[in-house]
């Protein structure tokens, strides 16, 4: 399997499969693979790796680093009841500290509690799988009383999984779902005329959450995607027409 | 201030140290004496990358747990007399499952037989998703330097891939 001749192009190839090269640059080396063996052939095996890597999850920190000073170390004082909680069990006083962090809007919580469920899931709860906005559009008519702007992202890095549509706050909302490398992004879309508290840029729990608002929708994209991603994701489906 | 910026990062933290460490509770130690470290510089610190920031500490605080000064070794191939310790790497699976055989431990094991230097390079990028840059910077070195450690880093580790059952045709 192992390649031993390698074209001394391969970096800028690699480079490119890592998104690290402009468009300008990217096209040459797009064009160079078409012509190269050995290019191409390294294109496969870098697929490939990626591919198996993916079946890595990251490692999470344990309860017990969570909890542990200077991680755990707050400016205002504990109650009485949870310091007890920290003698008695690490997962305990776990648990109590998300139950202590600056609360969020209920709103945000509440949409990163439909992209957790949501990703728990192996179908992410999917109501329509589809890679097609032709397809996923439409399927909202009839369903929702309102027609939200579906963008392939795919070019971006972005690929459609589909949607589903989900309850916040008492309102049906349409959820356009996109992979994002290991991560998905749940993507919910409201029309204006919807009772939506506003939020700018969040964190909840570990997760982003980045809301803004177009003369059609308010749009709120939800991950556990890094924070400097889950903007490219933004500025790309604000850039795409 | 800092314990946000800490528990925003703690696993990304401890998920370095635990790819370079291959141990988990001195993966721990590691995090905790990196965030010790954090702590103390925190207040001079201005840049605009904090998890790039904390995470070159947490490297370095690594190399320093494995009596290193950098990640580098003199052996570079999957040469099996240099297969790690397996009292080292104890079954504790990202999922933290007793399964011993799943395909997902045995692609973790291909990664953990990689050389350090090799290694880092590739959890930085396929973990963390870090830029060449962003990774150059963590490791002090040249980009080009990262993209050739990376590069080597996925062709060893596509010929143990091709070793496994799961890949035989």
């Amino acid at each position: 399997m192992s390649n031993e001749f390698v074209c001394e192009q391969i970096l800028l190839v690699q480079a490119d499969w890592d998104g690290e090269l402009d468009a300008a640059e990217s096209a040459k080396i797009h064009a160079h693979r078409q012509q190269c063996e050995a290019c191409a052939q390294a294109y496969g095996m870098l697929e490939m790796t990626r591919a198996a890597l993916r079946k890595v999850p990251a490692y999470s920190a344990p309860a017990s680093l969570h909890s542990s000073a200077p991680i755990a170390s707050r400016v205002r004082a504990l109650p009485r009841s949870w310091i007890s909680g920290f003698a008695l069990g690490i997962a305990a006083s776990a648990a109590a500290w998300i139950a202590l962090q600056p609360t969020s809007s209920g709103t945000a919580q509440m949409l990163v509690d439909s992209h957790v469920r949501a990703a728990q899931s192996d179908s992410h709860l999917l109501d329509v799988v589809s890679t097609n906005q032709h397809v996923v559009k439409p399927w909202f008519d009839g369903r929702l009383p309102y027609s939200p702007p579906v963008k392939d992202l795919a070019e971006r890095g972005f690929p459609l999984l589909g949607a589903r549509i989900d309850v916040i706050e008492g309102q049906s909302v349409a959820v356009l779902v996109y992979q994002a490398g290991r991560h998905q992004v749940d993507l919910f879309v409201w029309p204006t005329t919807a009772d939506i508290r506003s939020l700018g840029a969040e964190r909840n729990r570990g997760f982003n959450l980045l809301q803004w608002t177009t003369e059609d929708a308010v749009l709120t994209a939800v991950s556990d995607l890094n924070e400097r991603e889950l903007h490219t994701f933004v500025d790309g489906w604000r850039a795409e027409r | 201030m800092f314990a946000e910026l800490a528990r925003e990062h703690l696993d990304a933290a401890y998920n370095l140290a635990r790819w370079m460490i291959r141990d988990a509770s001195s993966a721990q130690d590691v995090v905790q004496d990196a965030m010790l470290r954090a702590l103390k510089y925190f207040d001079s610190y201005r840049g605009d990358n904090p998890r790039a920031w904390l995470l070159q500490i947490v490297r370095n605080a690594a190399l320093d747990a494995l009596g290193r000064a950098e990640a580098t070794v003199s052996i570079d191939t999957l040469d099996p007399a240099f297969a790690p310790d397996p009292a080292l790497i104890e079954p504790d699976t990202p999922e933290g499952t007793m399964e011993r055989d799943t395909e997902q431990r045995r692609i973790s094991q291909c990664v953990q037989q990689l050389p350090l230097e090799l290694r880092e390079c590739l959890v930085l990028r396929e973990w963390e998703d870090l830029s060449y840059k962003e990774i150059a910077r963590i490791l002090q070195t040249p980009v080009g330097t990262v993209m050739s450690r990376l590069w080597r880093a996925r062709q060893h580790l596509a010929e143990a891939l091709c070793k496994l059952p799961e890949y035989q045709q």
